[in-house]
């Protein structure tokens, strides 16, 4: 297998833009990959899009690469679609990585991409039915608070959690300000203003414990990566920022069983010989409050039972020991689904190549993402970690 | 590079829809504002494969809240636009003894005011971008045409917007230009008797009507990536017929 580095990115903001399209927002994401690259559509081999919900939101379920790329000048390129819900644009970077490490290829082109909003808001929430098995039951759960799907489940194990490991409401509320905090500093992100804990505790509830500040948003976006072999890397001017493991796992659905999370986690560090103690910034899957504090643990950042205490030494925070989400995360970058994978990517590049502005990690050396997506038998159906060193 | 994403005003009809098909033909995207509903929902049938590169929207040049409207949609769906061909315009010929201010108005409005409308939505977009062409459809009438002071009026006004613009965009990678058609085979001519048109045909040194094609061929230019030097010009697809006085 061969290195692969990551040689462009490019994203648009992420936000509720309810007049742009598919084409609009991943147009403006590739111009801007292919530009921080310095390569031509010509030189792309391979188009891998990941999307989750346009089928439901425009109608558009087959064939949306090909349509919303059509004018970017990749159209005649191989095109693939990807759809592993909020973990569409991961998994198409976990294929882009395959590509080029078997030598098939030397640049691939990994575009994720999401419009969630809809005049209907109905119709929005309405994606998320689609990212369970649905020939199931519903999980337990649901329309226990808001009658938000994932909420619900979210809220459900929150509950469960904070009876298992102690800790309170506070907890996660801080989880929260430090995201704002984070979100602050990034000029693309959907949630820029600061908060406090009083603030997201006060705010509406969702779904009891969570209130709206503790959940990710429906919002729009794309984000898209150029994926090269070093050779081809080693002609661009871009530093090379190399992809030291990729896992993808999906859900067990019965007998012996971890986590996703835990499973994608452990397969990476071995892969890339590295352990959580390697890393000097990671992004995880926020898409609720809580769900950073069990991610704490999943990757191994604290002990198991220590999720709380590493909350409050503000180790995490932008500036702190070990940065989590310094990008404010799906909670205030904002969480448009199938394009958070590889956004989560291209906020580590950015730390990686000491571009990230007032958000810098110092010196960071490895990164690492972390990306989930759907449900199914009680554990997110799919886990992508990503492993990115200098 | 992302293809190109350009407007043409009142293109869904005569030299419109010609500039239309032309620059659908390079591959661009079209957002076609006129406000003839009935020639926008022939245009997927006059223009084939091309069509579903193709916006038609319902726009009245003159209404400025339209064009913010329409200019937003193309920006959600595509992109800002990066050319824009200003070619709506009206005629309501009558010497001046018989012209009503309603007249002068209309054809100022649609026309001229149009122009400036469309320039002004479009081209915060552009300067964004650092890239922009505007072609502005003058006429050769404004060198003087009897029965037309209101037309003509608007179309010297073309000249020297385009003039004017050029020279405020230059350093923004945006050029504008203007194109001044002589007599040209539309409608109007069509329904000429043939000695009509013999007349026609004679006032014109090259001997010939005008085709639809020949305008588009110019503007083409004038839209173009690599006319990248050529700006506040106007250039006369006339046959000749600006060089000499007509003799009709």
């Amino acid at each position: 297998m061969r290195d692969v580095i990551v040689s462009g990115i490019g994203m648009t903001n992420f936000g509720k833009f309810l007049s742009r399209g598919l084409k609009s927002l991943s147009e403006e994401a590739v111009a801007a990959a292919l530009k921080d690259a310095g390569v031509t559509t010509d030189q792309v081999e391979q188009v891998i899009f990941g999307n989750a919900a346009a089928g439901v939101i425009t109608g558009q379920e087959m064939i949306r690469s090909q349509s919303a790329l059509r004018n970017t000048g990749l159209d005649g390129t191989p095109m693939f679609n990807i759809e592993n819900a909020c973990a569409s644009s991961s998994s198409g970077f976990h294929l882009g990585w395959l590509m080029i490490a078997s030598g098939q290829a030397e640049c691939v082109i990994v575009v994720g991409c999401e419009k969630l909003t809809h005049e209907n808001k109905e119709i929005s929430f309405g994606a998320f039915a689609g990212a369970v098995d649905v020939e199931e039951p519903l999980p337990k759960g649901f329309k226990e608070g808001s009658g938000s799907l994932f909420m619900d489940i979210y809220a459900l194990k929150a509950r469960k959690w904070l009876e298992d490991n102690g800790g309170d409401k506070e907890d996660f509320a801080r989880v929260v300000v430090k995201s704002r905090q984070a979100g602050s500093l990034n000029p693309i992100a959907q949630f820029r203003n600061k908060t406090t804990t009083e603030e997201v505790l006060q705010s509406r509830v969702i779904s009891d414990p969570l209130t709206l500040f503790m959940c990710s948003s429906i919002g729009d976006g794309a984000a898209a990566i150029v994926l090269t072999s070093e050779t081809l890397a080693n002609k661009l001017a871009t530093p090379n920022i190399r992809v030291r493991a990729s896992a993808v796992v999906s859900a067990k659905t019965c007998g012996d069983r971890e986590l996703v999370a835990v499973t994608a986690a452990n397969k990476a560090y071995e892969m890339a010989g590295l352990g959580p103690k390697d890393l000097d910034v990671v992004e995880l899957h926020d898409a609720t409050a809580p769900a950073e504090l069990f991610h704490y643990e999943n990757l191994g950042l604290c002990m198991p039972g220590d999720a709380v205490a590493l909350i409050r030494s503000g180790e995490t925070a932008v500036g702190g020991r070990i940065p989590v989400n310094p990008s404010g995360g799906l909670m205030s970058r904002g969480h448009p689904i199938g394009a958070t994978g590889a956004g989560q990517i291209i906020e580590l590049v950015q730390h990686l190549r000491g571009t990230a502005g007032a958000r810098q990690t110092e010196g960071a050396k490895v990164a690492l993402a972390e990306n989930n997506g759907g449900q199914l038998a009680g554990d997110s159906a799919i886990a992508v970690v990503t492993i990115l060193s200098v | 590079m992302t293809r190109q994403v350009a407007i043409v005003t009142g293109g869904a009809r005569g030299i419109g829809l010609g500039v239309t098909r032309m620059l659908l033909a390079k591959g661009h995207r079209l957002a076609v504002w006129d406000r003839d509903e009935e020639a926008l929902s022939a245009l997927p049938k006059n223009l084939g494969f091309n069509a579903d590169r193709l916006m038609g929207q319902l726009v009245d040049v003159t209404d400025k809240d339209a064009i913010t409207k329409a200019n937003a949609t193309i920006a959600g769906l595509w992109k800002t636009p990066d050319i824009l061909i200003n070619n709506a315009g009206i005629t309501r010929d009558k010497r001046i003894v018989n012209m009503e201010e309603e007249d002068w108005d209309i054809v100022l409005d649609v026309n001229l005011k149009s122009m400036f409308l469309c320039c002004k939505a479009v081209i915060p977009g552009m300067v964004d971008s650092g890239f922009g062409r505007i072609v502005n459809i003058s006429s050769r009438a404004w060198l003087g045409g009897f029965g037309q002071v209101n037309y003509s009026a608007s179309k010297g006004g073309a000249v020297s917007l385009t003039r004017t613009l050029a020279i405020e965009l230059a350093r923004k990678g945006i050029t504008v230009n203007a194109v001044a058609p002589g007599i040209v085979d539309t409608p109007l001519i069509q329904s000429y008797t043939a000695e009509q048109r013999d007349r026609l045909e004679k006032s014109v040194p090259m001997g010939r009507i005008g085709q639809i094609e020949d305008i588009a061929g110019t503007v083409g230019f004038l839209s173009d990536e690599a006319n990248s030097y050529v700006t506040g010009q106007l250039i006369y697809v006339c046959g000749g017929r600006s060089l000499s006085s007509p003799s009709v």
